[in-house]
């Protein structure tokens, strides 16, 4: 845990429920950081809007409790929270003009003209929409609507901006090119973010931490790097990049070092987190990048005959499958070019990969 | 070449372009719609020439007694006219008598100075015994009127073919013998107070749907989906039902031994009866009743597309609950408002049946002085010349409503 001045927000045991039966968010225990970019990651479904809408005010907590600054925010109302929210619709007011709808927050708060008119000219600068303040939100694009939205929620200032799939509307390129502005406008600005995405990918770029959620409990927190390459459990693993997995019993351990008899009865060398012991069942996760083909498999420990099966070329990299071990459903990352474009269906090959790479995930 | 000289060529043949595009839809358009104008045109667009025609039409002196009305046109009004016009009178009344026609134009003699139809008939009946001039005396002598200036100039103003007099009735006025238009005398100055009672009764009921619509339309929006769809049918029945058995059913209601007086007895709400009906309590609550739907409807229809992220996005950006109604809801739902609204007070402004049923002889509205006119008396002049007040009272509320609407939104409208 981090010292609790570094702490914006702190979401202690929060329990969640719309229905009275099920708890759509469960036992969250979570803190913001100060001026940290955190990303609420998981499948539709799983509670990250419903946490947000708690945050922001929107939904009652069922149980438990959201402190900001040391303060609980039981009964503070949504308008008194001051936190900039982005909407995944943007919710931009048809009826005002850009403008207006950026000043809206500064009048509400009862700003002199003088300064309301400064401060939205630098926050429409800001997003690189200096000309268009007197249009009508239906009159922009997607991609500017997204900006109006984002100038809205900062204009004012407010300690953390709550985004709940701001770039879900946007086409892929747009929506790359948005991640990169929001990324240097929190970078600039140093507020916090509480970002919600189903995007690994942005989630990825974007933050300083990742939570990943799975039917309203957290699976894990940490920085990108963390969660990818080392995940806690089955579903970080396989919800985050590619993963192979392998399902055996441990035979032998050395340390971290685990030795996993597969169903097949070949055996991989892995490494574990935690501490295991010897005839446990182990789930196995390698990413599929860390598998090499051909004669750079040569000396690994894990190092196996395959055969493939399927090659599907995208451009910067082939992404083979490949059949070992009983199964025919391992995938590796080839770099194109070299021995990647020499693949070719039915090819017996030479796979392996280093021990480090192959985790020993949590048991469930 | 610069970059100025490149363009400005090819902007201006992007402008032509432009509008010869734009000039090509519009006439598809026209032609797309040109049956339905057609059809409104005749369905819509004739009945108001005819109406404003019977409002200026004026023949029926002028076909029973055809010279009379000739010489009278010519009389200047200033002092009785002389034996040749008497002659003439005599003349055309004893033939109208036989042709039994007269009476059509003693009807109308009479919206002039009532006792006139009663004085021409009596006339008529005693026109033998006039044998020979002179005229003048011996029709004084059947009636000594015919003497009084009053009634000529009554028969000079009814000498048509066209009249205003229904038009300026209509707004309390009248033409003067020397043609001068002045207020009529009082007992028929009572137009313009229908006029406005019945804009008053109207605008009453629009407040009280305002009142009672808005929260319900604004629920019907946003609750649940079960909750909605019953509040929905509730407020569409009155739809299914025919206006005159509503109306009669608010009497059985209403009455003093009705379901609602007798539920306030035997709650002990009241010592007695409350008068429900026969008053303007009871049109105030049958027409709203009535024309709320208009209100909801359109108004759901724009509550319902208004996403909760828009007052939620408010409420995030410091807007306290009412600032947020204010600022961004309600200017939001202005277009649905105000095309109810507009429903609301133009329909109540021709109720007919409603205040004849449940309101008292102090609750009738100007559609009431219509179907008097149109039906008991049969003076269609008159009839025409109220509903055409009707008509422009409604026209004039147009551009109140485009302000409105195009004032809060102009967005997602065009
Ligand atoms: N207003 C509500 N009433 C009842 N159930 C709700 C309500 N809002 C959300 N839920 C349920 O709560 C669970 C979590 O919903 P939530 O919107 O938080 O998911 P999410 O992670 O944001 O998903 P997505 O990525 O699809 O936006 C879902 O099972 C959803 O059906
Ligand atoms: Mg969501």
């Amino acid at each position: 845990m981090a010292p609790d001045s570094e702490v914006l927000v702190r979401f202690r045991d929060v329990e969640k429920t719309y229905d009275g039966r099920v708890n759509v968010v469960d036992r969250l225990n979570l803190e913001i950081r100060r001026g940290e970019f955190l990303t609420l990651l998981g499948p539709s479904g799983s509670g990250k809007t419903t946490i947000l809408l708690m945050l922001a005010g929107f939904e009652a907590v069922t149980a438990g409790d959201i402190v900001l600054n040391d303060r609980s925010l039981r009964n503070v109302p949504p308008f008194r929270r001051n936190m900039g929210i982005v909407f995944q619709n943007y919710a931009l007011f048809p009826h005002k003009s850009v403008f207006q709808n950026v000043a809206f927050p500064l009048v509400q708060r009862r700003l002199p003209k003088q300064a309301v008119s400064e401060k939205v000219e630098a926050a429409l600068r800001m997003v690189d929409l200096t000309d268009l303040g007197e249009r009508r939100p239906h009159q922009l694009s997607g991609g500017q609507q997204q900006r109006v939205a984002l100038a809205r929620a900062l204009v004012f200032e407010p300690e953390i901006v709550l985004m709940d799939e701001p770039l879900g509307a946007l086409d892929k390129k747009l929506r790359e090119q948005m991640q990169i502005e929001i990324k240097h406008l929190h970078e600039q600005l140093g507020m916090t973010v509480a970002y919600v995405t189903h995007d690994q990918g942005e989630a990825l770029t974007m933050s300083d931490r990742v939570a990943i959620m799975n039917d309203g409990l957290i699976q894990q927190v940490g920085s990108p790097h963390e969660v990818y390459e080392k995940p806690a459990n089955a579903f970080v693993a396989n919800f985050i990049g590619e993963n192979n997995s392998f399902e055996g019993r441990i035979e032998g351990i050395d340390g971290r070092d685990c030795a996993v008899r597969l169903a097949s009865g070949d055996i991989i060398h892995a490494r574990s987190a935690a501490a295991r012991a010897n005839g446990e069942t182990a789930l196995l996760s390698l990413r599929p990048e860390r598998l090499v083909i051909g004669p750079a498999a040569q000396g690994m420990a894990n190092r196996f005959g395959a055969q493939v099966v399927e090659v599907i070329y995208f451009g910067a990299h082939n992404r083979v499958r490949l059949a070992m071990a009983g199964r025919d459903d391992i995938i590796a990352l080839a770099p194109a070019g070299a021995a990647g474009d020499a693949l070719a269906p039915g090819a017996a090959v030479e796979i392996g990969w280093a021990p480090e790479h192959c985790r020993v995930l949590a048991p469930a | 070449m610069t970059d100025e000289a490149k363009t400005a060529p090819a902007d201006r043949s992007l402008e032509a372009k432009l509008r010869r595009a734009q000039r090509r839809r519009s006439l598809n358009a026209f032609l797309l719609v040109a049956p339905l104008l057609l059809f409104i045109l005749v369905v819509f667009a004739g009945p108001i020439l005819s109406l404003l025609y019977f409002s200026v039409d004026d023949p029926k002196l002028a076909e029973v007694m055809p010279r009379t009305a000739e010489i009278v046109a010519e009389w200047d009004g200033a002092e009785l006219p002389g034996e040749d016009a008497y002659a003439t009178v005599v003349e055309e009344i004893r033939a109208a008598y036989e042709d039994r026609t007269v009476a059509a134009a003693a009807m109308r003699l009479n919206y002039e100075i009532s006792g006139f139809r009663s004085m021409v008939m009596r006339t008529g009946r005693k026109i033998r015994r006039i044998t020979g001039p002179p005229y003048k005396e011996a029709l004084i002598g059947l009636d000594e009127r015919w003497g009084d200036i009053a009634y000529w100039r009554a028969i000079k103003a009814s000498a048509g073919p066209y009249t205003t007099r229904y038009l300026l009735a209509a707004v309390d006025l009248e033409r003067k013998w020397d043609g001068s238009i002045g207020t009529a005398p009082p007992e028929r100055t009572i137009y313009i107070d229908y006029l406005e009672r019945t804009f008053w009764i109207s605008f009453w009921v629009l407040a009280w749907c305002i009142a009672i619509g808005y929260p319900m339309a604004y629920l019907i929006a946003t609750t649940g989906r079960r909750l909605s769809r019953i509040l929905l049918a509730l407020v569409l029945l009155p739809f299914w039902t025919s206006l005159l058995v509503r109306t009669a059913a608010w009497v059985v209601l209403l009455q003093n031994k009705g379901v609602v007086n007798d539920s306030l007895l035997y709650a002990g709400l009241t010592d007695e009866p409350l008068t429900l009906i026969f008053n303007r309590t009871g049109v105030y609550v049958a027409m709203v009743h009535i024309l709320l739907p208009f209100l909801v409807l359109p108004l759901y229809a724009v509550m319902r597309n208004i996403p909760a992220s828009q007052t939620r996005a408010a409420a995030s950006l410091g807007a306290k609950p009412v600032a947020a109604f204010l600022s961004v809801y309600l200017p939001q739902t202005l277009p649905g408002l105000g095309a109810g609204c507009i429903l609301v007070f133009i329909l109540s402004l021709g109720f007919y049946i409603t205040p004849a049923l449940i309101g008292g002889a102090s609750d009738q509205m100007l559609s009431y002085l219509i179907a008097e006119f149109a039906t008991r008396t049969g003076n269609w002049g008159m009839a025409s010349a109220i509903a055409i007040l009707l008509l422009l009272s409604v026209a004039a509320l147009y551009p109140v409503y485009r302000g409105l609407v195009r004032g809060a939104a102009g967005f997602r409208f065009g």
